[in-house]
């Protein structure tokens, strides 16, 4: 997951947090280079090994954020969802499916659902 | 090596890999003509980088046999029926065919007659789906997988910027469980042959471990790799006093977790988990928590090792 993270294009930095337990992973992106300004872009990632494994992708940067998650969840049918919010608002849900299955798919498969939500914005 | 040789070598690799991966997706012309070109290009790359290239890219090509003769065979038929074929074949922008959409072919800016020449070829190949004209070039794009171009975006863009090596260790070091050669090759977008290659080589390197079981051989992370490339991080971005710091936090959280399921070790844990009587929901809380504890249980061995021998993996000599 780090190492896939940290060769992506638009990732500048990735490490474990909080640095004892190591919970999550924490990337600074650079959005910019997809042609999107913004300052302050970060990735956070979660990950639970279970038999189906449990994740979750969560895009922040001011005032907008959003997440491709496989988790448990009130809100839509299933565990994949993609949900997203402006500010402080309520989250928007909908339900997706992943096409990758491994930690290194799912990245880059997430990366490129991102690269595609900003070019949107 | 020079960075723009490494890119271009693993570029070079990369789009051999997609190739050898796909030949047997697209349709059989195409396919074959695709590994025809790319053999050209290959000795071009291989004569303007090195060596190693080109002969990875003949022993790879070689692997298809048959196959390989056959592709030679049609494009002899093609460049004798279609004029200026050739032109195609050389002029084929490998990036904008192999990276950015499933197969294209773009014909450099047309001359005389050249349009026919297109035309004949879009025709022989069947790929005359869309049609785009960008940049000066005329690109014929076919989206030839199902799922269309855009369930593909995110592996061609994972194509261009990780090498096939690089996918295959990434894909074998994320596995839970070791897997076959077949199913690693799927997941990391390579060829089985290939998938097979990078695998004994990461095997020698130490980083991946090979497994008899009864469907052959299984490939995983190798544990003692993967142990150390942990602590050599923690020693490389912390010094000692805040390692230190690190083991009061997790052992707080793991006494936390024990306190809270009233269990002595993340195995008591599970098989509380197990028990009739507990619910789906609670039950997957447990079986969360249990593998929390584990990573944390993991987390301190790595920090203990890390402190008792900071000083050596951080020392600027080793002994010979």
């Amino acid at each position: 997951m780090i190492d896939a993270l940290r060769r992506h294009p638009v990732v500048t930095a990735a490490r474990g947090q909080p640095p004892s337990t190591f919970t999550e992973v924490s990337a600074t992106l650079a959005p910019h280079r997809w042609g999107y300004d913004t300052a302050d872009a970060t990735l956070r990632v979660t990950w639970q090994p279970l038999d189906q494994p449990e994740f979750a992708f969560h895009y922040s940067e001011d005032s907008f954020d959003c997440g491709w998650h496989r988790e448990p969840n009130p809100h839509v049918d299933g565990d994949a969802h993609y949900q997203e919010r402006v500010g402080t608002d309520e989250y928007r849900y909908e339900p997706i499916r992943f096409d990758g299955e491994t930690a290194p798919e799912l990245t880059w498969e997430v990366m490129e659902r991102l690269r595609k939500r900003l070019d949107g914005r | 090596m020079a960075v723009a040789h490494r890119i271009l070598q693993a570029h070079a690799e990369a789009i051999l890999e997609d190739i050898l991966h796909r030949i047997v997706d697209l349709d059989e012309v195409v396919g074959r003509l695709a590994l025809g070109v790319m053999y050209q290009r290959v000795g071009v790359l291989g004569e303007s980088l090195n060596d190693d290239v080109a002969d990875n890219g003949r022993r790879l090509l070689a692997g298809f046999g048959q196959r390989f003769d056959q592709a030679v065979r049609d494009l002899d038929r093609l460049s004798g029926t279609v004029r200026g074929f050739d032109g195609v074949g050389v002029g084929c922008n490998h990036t904008n065919w192999f990276a950015r959409s499933r197969k294209s072919v773009w014909v450099p800016e047309p001359g005389d007659g050249e349009t026919d020449t297109e035309q004949s070829v879009v025709s022989q190949l069947g790929i005359g789906d869309q049609f785009d004209n960008s940049a000066g070039r005329r690109n014929y794009h076919s989206s030839v997988r199902t799922g269309g171009m855009d369930e593909s975006d995110w592996e061609a863009t994972w194509q261009e910027h990780a090498s096939a090596f690089d996918r295959v260790r990434s894909v074998v070091l994320a596995v839970p469980e070791p897997q076959p050669a077949e199913w690693i090759a799927d997941h990391a977008r390579v060829a089985e042959s290939t998938a097979r290659d990078h695998l004994d080589r990461l095997a020698d390197m130490g980083v991946v471990t090979s497994h008899a079981t009864d469907g052959g051989t299984a490939y995983g992370p190798d544990p003692a790799y993967v142990r150390f490339r942990e602590i050599r991080e923690l020693t490389t971005e912390y010094d000692s006093d805040a390692l230190s710091e690190f083991v009061v936090d997790l052992k707080e959280s793991i006494a936390e977790l024990r306190e809270a399921y009233d269990a002595d070790t993340p195995a008591d844990l599970r098989a509380a988990a197990a028990e009739p009587g507990v619910d789906a929901e609670e039950a997957r809380a447990m079986a969360r928590a249990a593998g929390d504890w584990e990573h944390y249980a993991y987390r301190l061995s790595l920090l203990e090792d890390a402190i008792t021998r900071y000083d050596e993996y951080t020392a600027s000599n080793v002994p010979a």
